[in-house]
């Protein structure tokens, strides 16, 4: 686990005790004694949905500013932070100087890419036991359900993506499967979660999930400007659309202009006949 | 002076997203002549 750290140059790591399970307030609470105790400067964390919770809670409790959805920043002096971040479901970039005694800061993680720096030979971790008051713990998460055999949808390398072209909730068990024979998870647009044919939390766009794979295979999407916000940072995308003029394939890199309910099952049977993992 | 730099954990171990959090971090930090100190939740040592 600390490999990949010390491979990003940190020699500094701290395991946090607080609460069994995700409790925003409480893991806030242990963030804001750990920076008091470190005399940190800022804090960092990514735009994810827990990323964002922890911080909102932290900048509650500390009274400072949070900056959301940044792209760079750095001190220019102590106590005030240029920064540039992601406005408009990252359709325009903002310069914003933070005046903060701590600046508190989450990252646009799709717009920012993992660079290894100078690797740490050895890294530190250090436990770290705050003092939780019981009302922080109020509000925490017991159990979690199934994320599509763990990989998560934000970080996933291949998203294989369903919209109202699959038809039904009974469509999406061959893009399951696709999704699953390359290691990927699946996602889906507005209308999906909006028909109940998918939970909202496989949902991408602008009030979804923003991806950043690899490769995003988006099935049957009419490619809303609200879905795209959600998915332009992929590095590729591949549209299987019977529509030749859907805006989607505009933004696509490659398109395959066919029905999905063919194409699909035979990608899977393709990929279940490869020798070796798929 | 320190950046302190949330870390989520997935399936794989330290999640691709926290390694980009990190990379931000780090920018900020080094403006500073300053270091990054990860911060994880839970036993994850033993990951």
């Amino acid at each position: 686990m600390t490999g990949p750290l010390a491979e990003h140059g940190v020699a500094e790591a701290y395991a946090v005790s607080a609460g069994d399970g995700y409790a925003p307030a409480a893991w806030a609470r242990a963030l804001a004694e750990l920076a008091v105790s470190r005399a940190a400067a800022a804090v960092t964390a990514a735009a994810t949905d827990r990323g964002s919770e922890v911080l909102a809670h932290l900048g509650a409790i500390t009274g400072q500013p949070v900056a959301a959805g940044c792209v760079s920043a750095r001190f220019v002096s102590p106590g005030y932070c240029e920064l540039t971040r992601q406005r408009w479901a990252g359709s325009l970039l903002e310069d914003a100087t933070l005046e903060a005694t701590l600046a508190l800061l989450s990252v646009a993680a799709d717009a920012v890419p993992a660079t290894p720096g100078e690797a740490t030979a050895e890294i530190t971790v250090q436990p770290f036991l705050p003092e939780i008051p019981d009302a922080d713990l109020r509000v925490r998460a017991s159990e979690s359900t199934e994320r599509g055999g763990g990989v998560s949808l934000a970080t996933a390398r291949v998203v294989v993506g369903g919209g109202r072209g699959v038809g039904g909730a009974e469509g999406f068990a061959p893009l399951e499967e696709l999704a699953e024979l390359l290691g990927g998870a699946l996602g889906v647009s507005r209308v999906v979660t909006s028909e109940g044919w998918r939970p909202h939390r496989q949902q991408v766009g602008q009030t979804g999930t923003k991806i950043s794979p690899e490769l995003y295979l988006a099935c049957g999407i009419s490619g809303a400007i609200q879905h795209m916000a959600g998915c332009l940072s992929a590095k590729n995308i591949v549209v299987v659309n019977t529509d030749p003029d859907a805006p989607i394939i505009s933004r696509a890199d490659y398109a395959v202009i066919g029905d999905l309910s063919q194409i699909i099952p035979a990608l899977v049977e393709a990929l279940r006949d490869r020798p070796g993992p798929a | 002076m320190t950046v302190l730099c949330f870390v989520e954990t997935d399936g794989d171990g330290v999640a691709d997203v926290s390694l980009r959090a990190l990379t931000l971090a780090k920018e900020l930090a080094s403006s500073a002549g300053g270091h990054v100190a990860a911060v994880l939740f839970g036993d994850f040592r033993s990951r």
